[in-house]
């Protein structure tokens, strides 16, 4: 399977950068979208560029990446399973010993 | 300040019933078979934004309340998404905005009914390399494995290209439109797929099916979606000579 990868940079360029655009004399530009589609190309540009050099803090963070706290919960419950696992097999052991 | 009622535009749609469960519940302005789906605004709530930072919260909270009543709507009927931060001055604009753009608005909504947004991203895969230990190397010596170390890259690049270029052959063939999204450095292609729901299965699977391949071509794969169809929905309406 490919990486599913949406995240809030993601979101915001696509909200940022695309869509109808009102011309004329209805509608008012209240954001500069081409500045802060610019910006936000940058930030997601230099994220990319510390998590090839191992800075990727914020891939764990569940506010920039909400599978992050799944993956968590995820984790934890397989740790769970897996001690869970090794204290039956121990458990076995035990009763097989004296035979 | 003054009285007036400004409204924040999300959508245009099909005219009809509008209940989103949203909190604050976003309306529909209806001409003929139209709508525009608004919510009333503060047009300085677009202030708070800080364009120096855009990891910021206004932006943050603001971008996730667009996307929240996009979403909304495409859930029940088909959807062009207007650019973030539209605001309109109040109903009267909002009805002259449908009447100008009805003719032009109506055939696209047609066009993306039943379609949804899919991206596609493949990025070089482990492209930071291990250093060589260069210890004692003559000149020469350095200058030649230089030169094998940038062939192999090259070459790498090539056969990553190639590979993409056949995912994008194989996509498209699902696909109704596509488009090139700007690539960040690293990435090899961004694209928006809109597939038909009909499609969406055998997109996938073909999406599953080359993974593997690209793999092997030193490419990884990273999918986002479904997502209302906003990278297609890349008209101007609201010209007066439209009427």
């Amino acid at each position: 399977m490919a990486d599913r990868a949406d995240s809030l940079a993601d979101l915001l360029e696509r909200v940022l950068d695309k869509g109808v655009v009102i011309v004329g004399d209805i509608g008012i530009n209240v954001v500069d979208v081409e500045l802060l589609t610019l910006r936000i190309r940058l930030f997601i540009a230099s994220a990319q560029t510390a998590r090839e050099m191992g800075m990727d803090w914020w891939s764990n963070d569940p506010y920039f990446a909400p599978n992050a706290a799944k993956r968590e919960l995820e984790n934890t419950q397989l740790r769970d399973r897996i001690a869970e696992l090794e204290t039956a097999l121990a458990q076995q052991a035990g009763k097989e010993l004296p035979r | 300040m003054t009285d007036r009622q400004w409204l924040c535009a999300y959508v245009i749609t099909r005219n009809g019933p509008c209940d989103y469960g949203l909190d604050p519940a976003p309306w529909l302005v209806g001409h003929g078979d139209l709508g525009i789906v608004v919510s009333e605004i503060e047009p300085e709530v677009f202030e708070q934004i800080d364009p120096t930072d855009p990891a910021d919260g206004g932006l943050v909270r603001l971008a996730r309340r667009h996307d929240e009543v996009v979403r909304a709507v495409f859930r029940q009927a088909p959807v062009l998404p207007l650019r973030f931060g539209t605001v309109l001055a109040g109903t009267d604009a909002a009805v002259r905005l449908l009447r100008r753009s009805y003719d032009q608005a109506l055939p696209c909504l047609a066009q993306i009914e039943g379609h949804r947004e899919w991206g596609v991203r493949a990025r070089l895969a482990g492209a930071s390399q291990a250093r060589d230990d260069l210890t004692g190397l003559s000149g020469t010596e350095y200058l030649t494995l230089r030169r094998e170390r940038l062939t192999s890259a090259r070459r790498s690049r090539q056969s990553a290209a190639e590979a993409v270029g056949l995912l994008h052959t194989a996509l498209r063939r699902h696909a109704t439109r596509t488009a090139e999204r700007a690539r960040a450095h690293g990435v090899l292609a961004d694209t928006a797929y809109l597939v038909c729901q009909d499609q969406e299965s055998l997109f996938h699977r073909e999406i599953d099916r080359l993974t593997g391949a690209l793999d092997g071509s030193g490419v990884r794969l990273e999918t986002t979606g479904p997502w209302p169809p906003y990278t297609f929905a890349d008209i101007e309406l609201g010209r007066r000579a439209d009427v």
